[in-house]
């Protein structure tokens, strides 16, 4: 069983007789330190996609799909492709089975790629990746609290708020489980 | 339709203080058509909440103005035999509290038996009343639990408009009864230190050669207040005497209700006596329920962004009062640990300065809110909504 508050973008689980896979997860606090989540869900057998919250404590069946490392190569439009590090085989995953991955991913990184039934259905990113900021207003010295924040771009494109003193060009960590910054790294 | 609430008490008295709430305003909006049965694992606590109830019990038929509830203790279910053998067909979990697994599990399996029938047809998750954004954003969620035929629903109440709405009390709070003495006052807060609000109360009262009498509940905070009280009245005696404290033993609902319409400062805690204090249209302050890493300051903050907007109509001296209240209520509930430490930046006298002015943005707030945001209302819809 694995629970809601285990899962992660790109985890397949079996709710009754759905096999779901995640696309978008976003966790919130509620009361007395209680907290729930809500799941963007792509149904793999109606290949419909729905909303859900769930409790942290809700469970569910896992379940054991094949998953192979995989280098993403490049995008053509809404299709992505990535090739397996073992056998060098191509293969093609529509933007829209991603998810929010896009926002994090870039050429040449390495990911792991979820097969079911022979074709591959999502893909699981690391919690933490490193991305670097193409654009943001220039950085004000001296504020290190990080609790002020501007919005910024990301090299794959994607706007997040950091905190007022980083650059354009530096590197941040970034939690790919609700796209939050999380610190500034050195590369 | 049959309606099962699910109650789990946590701590005190706020959790089985709303789901009873909850039963009888769901009785008020449906003019006493619901069949409600209220399933509690803490008996005593709502004996102490509701003395109609009696000491101890397994099943109790409670009568209250807005009809009758059915009170099962789900400690003891396997006494419930013939309850078992009538399912509801929604079953609120109220605050996540889980269906008792004896009961759930019985409907269900009888519903795979080929008994249709008996089996609940929804489950809603009551969450806790926040304001923040995100209540809209989960309010009326699916959350399928993988049982097949039984479907669950977030249920999310909040201050706006798309959320669940506010659980209110019974219909008409009792009449104002004005003390022609000086001032009425409560205090019911966690563990805290009030050591400014004596200070400060004690000035306000000499300025104006005006008594208060403060009501210090029983429960967390007595023993901070009573400390800090002391301690006042030790340094500032002559001043001490234009307060009277009353160390107020248990409330039930009612009398409670009673003193906050009829008072005009209190300060309140956690959920329950939250609502009660808004509804009341007196000016307090509320301190929330500790969150780990000091996140109930972000709840503290949602209610003051969906108060301050009713501050407006009262011009820029509206504005300014919600600066200094807003102030207030950030610094009472700034906090890591619930303790009694002193706390040097607290103030309160901007509530009992501008006690009208206040009382007069809660009243338009809360005319709303009577008007948009009836919870037991919005939940009867949904189910109506769902051919129940």
């Amino acid at each position: 069983m694995i629970a809601a508050s285990e899962l992660r973008v790109g985890d397949v689980f079996k709710n009754g007789n759905d096999v779901l896979v995640v696309q978008k997860l976003e966790g919130t606090k509620t009361g007395r330190n209680m907290s729930v989540t809500k799941l963007r869900v792509k149904n793999l057998l109606s290949g419909t996609t729905a909303e859900a919250a769930y409790r942290m404590s809700d469970t569910f069946e896992d379940i054991t799909l094949d998953v192979k490392k995989m280098n993403f190569q490049y995008s053509t439009g809404d299709t992505f492709h990535f090739m397996d590090n073992e056998s060098f085989e191509q293969y093609e995953i529509e933007k829209e089975e991603l998810g929010d991955a896009p926002n994090f991913i870039s050429e040449g990184m390495d990911v792991e790629i979820v097969f079911y039934e022979g074709k591959p259905v999502t893909v699981r990113l690391p919690i933490l990746v490193d991305r670097q900021i193409t654009y943001c207003e220039p950085g004000i010295k001296g504020d290190t609290s990080g609790r002020a924040m501007k919005p910024a771009t990301m090299d794959t494109g994607y706007e997040m708020m950091v905190p007022l003193f980083c650059e354009i060009d530096e590197w941040i960590r970034v939690d790919t489980r609700d796209g939050t910054y999380k610190e500034r790294v050195k590369k | 339709m049959r309606v099962d609430l699910v109650c789990h008490v946590v701590d005190n008295f706020g959790d089985i203080a709303v789901t009873w709430r909850l039963a009888r305003s769901l009785l008020r909006a449906s003019r006493g058509a619901l069949q409600i049965r209220l399933l509690v694992d803490d008996w005593a606590a709502f004996h102490a909440l509701e003395p109609g109830l009696p000491r101890q019990g397994v099943r109790f038929e409670l009568r209250s103005k807005e009809g009758t509830v059915t009170v099962l203790s789900s400690t003891a279910l396997e006494q419930l035999a013939d309850e078992r053998q009538q399912p509801a067909d929604v079953i609120v979990e109220a605050f996540g509290a889980p269906t008792p697994v004896v009961w759930l599990e019985h409907f269900l399996a009888a519903a795979e038996r080929g008994e249709g029938s008996l089996r609940p047809k929804i489950i809603l998750h009551l969450e806790y009343l926040t304001a923040e954004l995100w209540s809209q954003d989960y309010h009326l969620l699916p959350s399928p639990v993988g049982r097949s035929g039984v479907e669950r629903w977030f249920f999310v109440p909040g201050f706006h408009p798309k959320t669940g709405g506010l659980i209110f009390p019974s219909a008409v709070l009792p009449s104002r009864v004005r003390d022609p003495e000086g001032w009425i006052m409560s205090l019911f807060s966690y563990e805290h230190d009030f050591s400014n609000f004596w200070d400060e109360l004690g000035n306000f009262l000499e300025e104006r050669r005006q008594t208060a009498r403060v009501y210090v509940l029983e429960g967390r905070s007595r023993s901070g207040a009573r400390a800090s009280w002391e301690r006042y009245c030790q340094q500032e005696a002559q001043r001490a005497q234009r307060i009277l404290v009353v160390y107020q033993g248990f409330m039930d609902h009612d009398a409670y209700s009673a003193l906050l319409a009829g008072g005009d400062f209190h300060v309140v805690r956690g959920e329950a006596s939250w609502v009660d204090a808004l509804l009341s249209s007196r000016p307090f302050l509320w301190h929330a329920y500790l969150q780990e890493g000091g996140h109930q300051s972000v709840k503290v903050e949602a209610f003051l962004d969906v108060w301050k907007p009713w501050f407006a109509s009262e011009g820029s001296e509206g504005d300014a009062v919600f600066e200094q209240v807003a102030r207030s209520f950030r610094a009472f509930n700034e906090r890591l640990v619930n303790d009694e430490s002193e706390k040097p930046h607290e103030r309160y006298r901007v509530f009992w300065e501008h006690k009208d002015l206040i009382s007069r943005v809660l009243s338009a707030w809360v005319s709303w809110l009577r008007k948009n945001a009836d919870l037991g209302g919005k939940m009867l819809e949904f189910l109506d909504q769902n051919r129940l």
